[in-house]
Formats: structure tokens, sequence, C-alpha cells
């Protein structure tokens, strides 16, 4: 009995420390595998931040979204931030979505006028609404 | 003559008016921090800072969300905007400075580096605090950079680091600013 109980609390204690140690080291996740929690047009997710800042944020920020837009501009800086615009020509303000460095390859055949459907974790809003890690879904 | 050197000053008075009135700016400046310890080395970066030079008025400002920093591991990141900067309450930092005069007024030159003095307001969590720091601008094939190196105290901010990890984090943070370049608002 005595040596059952010996064993179970060395499963128990191992299991806490593989755990432990699992979620130390946990990688941030890769948006392809991840559920978006909402789907919004480009127009929609800016008219929203730029209108109501604060319930946009309780709504969205930090949170994984899908956008779909008309790419108004791609920005690369020496291939190691690739930013893609979504928007339109009307609006000041954009969708800004800075792409996840693993997923780079899957944007660089898009150009201006492509409508895309963007997967990214929306951080807030400053001149444009930021959306973080993002990997192209379609 | 009169009438080419009237003009050429004309000229010259136009070309200085545009410079003063320059507003330079960049939607990816690049924060990053660091925190080092005996024990543990974190390291988080934010590479969409919003930063504008108002070169007319002699200001400088940086907004940054703070969601937008990432860390290496999932759980700091979830740490640093749940328990420590605590993002959903206080979702963005702001520094707001001015140039000091001595350095006034601002020219950029191409190929040369200025150290310039900036001091003003940073806030963070929720707190402002004024600070003078050092910016090292660059002009090379005429582009515009800017870096400067700074250290905060969490006390400062009222960032509080529960007990149990007090020896992982240093009191003291290391913040980095990198603009790799500056564009012109047109």
């Amino acid at each position: 009995m005595k040596r059952y109980l010996l064993a179970v609390l060395f499963l128990a204690i191992l299991s806490m420390g593989i755990y432990a140690y699992r979620e130390f080291t946990r990688k941030p996740a890769d948006l392809n595998k991840s559920d978006a929690v909402d789907h919004l047009t480009a127009s929609d997710l800016y008219m929203l931040y730029s209108n109501y800042e604060d319930s946009a944020n309780k709504q969205y920020a930090g949170k994984v979204i899908e956008v779909t837009g008309t790419v108004t501009d791609i920005e690369n800086e020496q291939d190691t931030l690739l930013t893609i615009m979504l928007g339109d020509t009307l609006q000041s303000g954009r969708i800004s979505c800075l792409l996840d460095k693993n997923h780079m390859t899957a944007a660089k055949n898009k150009i201006r006028g492509d409508v895309v459907k963007i997967k990214g974790i929306c951080t807030g809003y400053l001149m444009d609404v930021e959306l973080n890690r993002c990997v192209i879904v379609k | 003559m009169q009438k080419t050197v009237s003009i050429c000053f004309l000229l010259l008075l136009i070309c200085l008016q545009g410079v003063a009135q320059k507003k330079l700016f960049t939607k990816t400046g690049i924060i990053s921090f660091y925190s080092k310890t005996a024990v543990e080395k974190i390291e988080a970066v934010n590479k969409k800072t919003l930063a504008v030079i108002d070169v007319a008025n002699n200001k400088i400002e940086f907004s940054v969300l703070i969601k937008g920093f990432e860390f290496e591991k999932a759980l700091m990141q979830e740490h640093f905007n749940e328990n420590y900067l605590e993002s959903d309450k206080y979702p963005k930092a702001v520094f707001t400075g001015i140039f000091a005069e001595k350095d006034l007024p601002l020219t950029f030159t191409e190929n040369k580096t200025q150290n310039l003095q900036v001091s003003g307001n940073l806030t963070l969590h929720g707190i402002t605090k004024q600070i003078t720091v050092v910016a090292a601008i660059t002009v090379k094939k005429q582009v515009i950079s800017a870096a400067t190196t700074f250290t905060i105290l969490l006390s400062d901010y009222k960032i509080k680091v529960p007990a149990l990890v007090a020896n992982n984090i240093n009191k003291e943070i290391l913040v980095r600013i990198n603009i790799p370049s500056l564009q012109e608002i047109k």
C-alpha cells in the first residue's frame, strides 16, 4: 500500500514538473492553428476603433481576429518586417498587419488591390488599427 | 543683378521655410527592453512604434501599444500584460518631449550623427514621469534615423513584481529605441 502511494506521489510530482516546464518554455501560438474570435471587414474594424476605441479594445485587444479587406500598400523593410495595409482609399487610417516572420512567404505574392483575408492578434489603435503576428488565410 | 540676388534670396527663404516646417514620422520604430538578473534574462520587442518629430516646434513624440511587445516565451508575455503592465487598463505608453535649447535650431546634415538631448514626459502604466535622454540622429544617404538607450525604474511607474519572482526581474529596465528611417509628412 505504502509503495503504491509513493508511486502515485512520484507520478503526480513528475506530471506537475513536466506541466510547469512546458508552460514555462511555451512559445507564442502559431496563428494558423488558432481560431479567430471574430471575423470583420477592414472598414468595419477601422470605423469601430476610430469611433469607440475603448470598447473596441475591450472586445478585440489581445485577441485573434480575422479581417477581410483590400491591400492598399505593402511595406517591406529589408525582408525582415513585412506589413500589409488593408483598407480603402477613402479612409485616412487603415488596418496595419505585421506578418509573422515564419509566414512572410505567403504574403510576398500579394499586390495592391488584392482582396485578402488575414488573421492576426489585435494590439490596439495608434494611427491605424494594429494587428501582429499575422498569417494570410486567403 | 540686384533682381537676381533678390530672387535667389527669396528662393533660399522658401527652402529654409520648407525645412523648418518639416514633420518627420515613422510607424515602424522599434522599442525593445531588457531585464537581466543572475536567474533570468528577459527581452521583449515592439516593432510598431509611432514616432513623430516636429522640426518647426522642436518636439518629439512616441506612442507604443503595450500589447504589441513580443517575448520569446508566451508565459512571460501573458504575465507582462496581465500582471505587470496591466495592458487592458493602460494600453499605450507615450513619450512627449522637446529638444534641448542648446541643440536648436534642429538641422540634419548628411553623413553626420548628432547627439541631441531630449527632455519630456514618459507615461507608462498610468504614471507620468519626466525623463531626459540623449538621442543619436543620423543622416546617411538622405535617410534620417534615430536611436536612444535609457533606463527606467519599475518603482517609478508603480509596476509591482510578486515576491516569488523578485529575483528574476531587474528593478532597473534597459530600454532601447531604434528608428531605422523617418519619412517626411507631406
